[in-house]
């Protein structure tokens, strides 16, 4: 099962400690606020040029191969790594030092605005703070839109969607799951001709 | 395990295996459901799991733990933490693996290319929950919109603009200014 990707571009890579990951990652994971671009230049400092554990074929291989997938970008490219760092061991501690620092906030958020929310000075802070939040929600909101309704069909699927949750009270997760799956009819022909054309 | 955690962990599972484009595609399913279905949480406490993930180091799926201590105290924090992160984190190692020309098919790709129009619909449902909720008079409405400009016309960080929310609502909190503002109601 440990078999890491195979390295036709670089030496012999040196072989990281379960702990020496565990650290990397957590310090990764304690200034991931910018995002998947972010991270790949953190990992490219400290698992390329610092200590040459990785190489940059495999750190785009990494962003490569897990696009595709369901899930949020970093967590998935630090899973991705790991494994090939220390197979399934380095996937587990690598992810899990990577996202402990924002676990440990939220909750400590989580206690927090539960003992204080009703504070008589914060409620009219946190009102103006969720004002704030829809407006950024909208802006994300208008920027996915553009990417996902690109034509007729993607517009027919968003109002398909729309009309099973008011008119039939479908569950969410099954309007999606459905959704996915008449993608998969409409869209595997033309996606898999523009895979071979990219050759 | 009680039922209430497992139904934590399926559903925070769910979430993360139907996030195809990231975490923040998935908010609007996250509030339909912990909010309308199961009515776990209010639409305010959602609204500040959203806000609290901009000033979190992490990705934005990393509101779970937020949202699971809210249902069940530290145990939801730990049981949707697990569901939310195991199966990317399988698939991920699968991808490193020998189970890389199946997670590579075109299938997958189509997939995420349907389910997108319908995520942004719940998207929408979910952003008019929150307003509906958050914006109860005029002052707020243009908290809102602000926020919503600087977000799209500059490169201001997300947690200044919540900052600047919060700093917003303590001064409209006012006891002078409060009485004076108009209430509104979004339908």
């Amino acid at each position: 099962m440990n078999t890491p990707t195979e390295r036709p571009d670089g030496p012999a890579p040196l072989r990281l400690g379960i702990g020496a990951i565990g650290v990397i990652f957590f310090r990764m994971g304690l200034v991931a606020f910018g995002g998947l671009l972010l991270l790949l230049v953190l990992i490219e400092r400290e698992l390329v040029d610092r200590r040459p554990a990785l190489t940059k074929r495999q750190i785009t291989e990494a962003v490569t191969y897990t696009r595709l997938l369901p899930g949020s970008g970093g967590p998935l490219v630090v899973s991705y790594l790991g494994y090939v760092l220390r197979g399934v061991g380095g996937s587990g501690v690598a992810t899990l030092m990577y996202l402990l620092p924002g676990i440990i906030v939220m909750t400590g958020l989580a206690v927090g605005f539960v003992a204080l929310s009703t504070l008589p000075l914060l409620a009219p802070a946190i009102e103006g703070l969720l004002a704030a939040v829809v407006g950024i929600q909208s802006v994300y909101l208008y920027r996915f839109a553009r990417k996902a309704i690109v034509d007729a069909v993607t517009a027919t699927i968003l109002v398909a969607g729309l009309g099973a949750t008011f008119l039939l009270g479908v569950s969410a997760p099954l309007i999606v799951l459905l959704a996915g799956v008449v993608g998969v009819f409409l869209f595997t022909k033309s996606l898999g001709s523009e895979v071979a054309d990219a050759g | 395990m009680p039922a209430e955690l497992l139904d934590l962990f399926w559903q925070f599972m769910l979430f993360s295996l139907l996030a195809f484009g990231g975490g923040g595609t998935v908010l609007g399913l996250v509030d339909r459901v912990a909010v309308a279905d199961k009515g776990w949480i209010t639409p305010a406490e959602f609204s500040a799991a959203v806000g609290f993930t901009f000033i979190t180091p992490g990705p934005i799926l990393v509101l779970a733990p937020f949202v699971g201590y809210l249902v069940a105290g530290a145990a939801g924090a730990v049981v949707a933490t697990l569901g939310v992160f195991l199966a990317p984190w399988a698939l991920a190692m699968g991808s490193a693996h020998r189970l890389r020309s199946y997670l590579q098919h075109p299938r997958l790709r189509a997939f995420g290319k349907g389910a997108g129009p319908a995520i942004v619909g719940l998207f929408s449902l979910a952003v008019l929950t929150i307003a509906r909720s958050s914006l109860s008079n005029v002052a707020l409405v243009a908290v809102a919109l602000i926020a919503g400009t600087l977000m799209a016309r500059t490169k201001l960080h997300p947690i200044v603009i919540l900052a600047g929310g919060a700093l917003a609502g303590l001064v409209l909190g006012i006891p002078a200014l409060e009485g004076a503002l108009p209430e509104i109601r979004i339908p």
